[in-house]
């Protein structure tokens, strides 16, 4: 049992699994925390903020401090990315996320202020990464056969003890593993674990396999702080901001005259 | 419609209605990719899932991939919407077996449907969703902008139950129109 500094707190359906207490640590804190009750880590329900790791640049884009081991094969498509982040930012680039296309996973993890809710519902535990939406189905499906490249990928996943473990694959390969254009091949399996290591904390360690295009397995990791439960994810309305230019697409609107 | 609302009705290009104009010359705020705003979502014709928690009632669109979180935690609208939304502030409370949704906080860029009937960014939207049974949703829309109409007028959406379905998250608008120009 560890002692936390709470400020929020959720107020949701129990599940089975072990329970914390929280202990104020300061007197302003106390009445907040007479109305709070323990969640179990079972949990994952809320709001949450990512932190940056050490060593991985505070706007985030990256995935890792250091560069992931890549084939000849991904060198190349590195090469022919034109990011706007990282040590060879681009005038022009041609990153796909400008045209207001999804993200992809993980990149949704490198993103400046990258939240995302978690809605854990009968079935299914859904992650909203602003208009992103991820199901992952936890009834127990296998992952389908021929499937179609998908934008988030299709993700299964299950609890190992209090780990919530997703495994993902089908991940389009327009999609880019970072902002500054790492790529991915067809054959990306990403595995995430996910585990709620305090009541206000959630820690990501994800394994990125694919032969194709990285010589081997690596992994990266994140960590959350959960926002407090009157927080909005906000509307993110990509194309308010890009208009789609760099695709050649003009915005649309109607003469506000 | 006021004298305010005609004029922007006229400058509108729809693809659908009277005033219909080919798909290339319209100026139909979704033909750019952007969301259509509230109650135009409705008239959308694919599936929205609904999912009620303790605190919110979250409606996720397929159409135009759109999530929209409805507030039922009692919380006030956020007085400091700057700039304002392209789907409105939505909260909501239960008057017995009707959930009623309040909207309001809108930028005036999109349109009340698909024809091209504008609205200014005083609309207030005014939604009542019950069950009328267990597999029908009945949603009375209420519409009130003095600066567009003249006065407040109502209608109503009805939703059929489809169990099974998943919503197809892999409709982008952007990937469309990059096809459309090829």
């Amino acid at each position: 049992m560890r002692t936390c500094l709470i400020t929020a707190m959720f107020l949701l359906a129990s599940a089975p699994g072990s329970w914390w207490v929280a202990f104020a640590q300061t007197a302003q804190q106390s009445d907040a925390v007479k109305d709070q009750k323990a969640v179990s880590p079972k949990e994952l329900t809320g709001i949450w903020a990512v932190r940056v790791p050490p060593g991985v640049p505070w706007y985030n884009y990256a995935l890792t401090a250091d560069e992931p081991p890549m084939t000849a094969w991904a060198e190349a498509k590195f090469k022919a990315n034109k990011p706007s982040f990282g040590p060879n930012p681009q005038e022009f680039p041609n990153d796909l996320a400008y045209g207001c296309f999804p993200p992809g996973v993980p990149r949704v993890y490198a993103a400046v202020q990258a939240a995302m809710q978690i809605v854990q519902v009968p079935g299914r535990v859904i992650m909203f990464f602003g208009r992103n939406v991820r199901q992952i189905y936890t009834d127990g499906r296998e992952h389908p056969q021929n499937l179609k490249p998908l934008w988030m990928g299709h993700s299964i996943g299950k609890w190992e003890g209090e780990t919530f473990v997703i495994d993902t694959i089908g991940i389009s390969d327009r999609t880019w593993l970072d902002r500054m254009g790492h790529p991915h091949s067809d054959a990306l399996h990403l595995v995430e674990r996910f585990r709620r290591d305090s009541q206000d904390r959630l820690e990501l360690d994800m394994t990125i396999y694919d032969p194709k295009a990285y010589t081997k397995a690596w992994t990266a990791q994140r960590s959350f702080r959960l926002r407090p439960p009157i927080s909005e994810l906000g509307e993110a309305v990509c194309e308010d901001m890009f208009i789609n230019a760099a695709f050649g697409l003009k915005p649309m609107l109607p003469s506000t005259k | 419609m006021t004298p305010w609302a005609e004029a922007k009705y006229r400058t509108a290009k729809p693809v659908f209605g009277p005033n219909k104009k080919p798909a290339k010359d319209s100026n139909d705020p979704v033909y750019g990719c952007f969301p259509p705003g509230v109650p135009r979502i409705y008239l959308h014709r694919k599936p929205m899932e609904i999912i009620q928690l303790s605190n919110e009632v979250i409606m996720m669109f397929e159409y135009a991939r759109l999530v929209r979180h409805i507030y039922t935690d009692g919380r006030p609208h956020d007085k400091f919407l700057d700039p304002p939304l392209w789907m409105g502030d939505s909260i909501g409370k239960w008057e017995g077996d009707t959930l009623v949704v309040d909207v309001i906080g809108f930028n005036d860029k999109t349109w009340l449907d698909r024809i091209g009937h504008p609205h200014s960014d005083v609309l207030h939207v005014v939604e009542r969703i019950r069950r009328a049974d267990h597999g029908t949703l009945e949603d009375d829309i209420t519409i009130d902008d003095p600066k567009a109409y003249e006065k407040p007028w109502t209608i109503q959406s009805t939703f059929d139950l489809q169990p099974g379905v998943d919503i197809d998250w892999e409709g982008v608008c952007e990937d469309q129109r990059l096809a459309d120009r090829q």
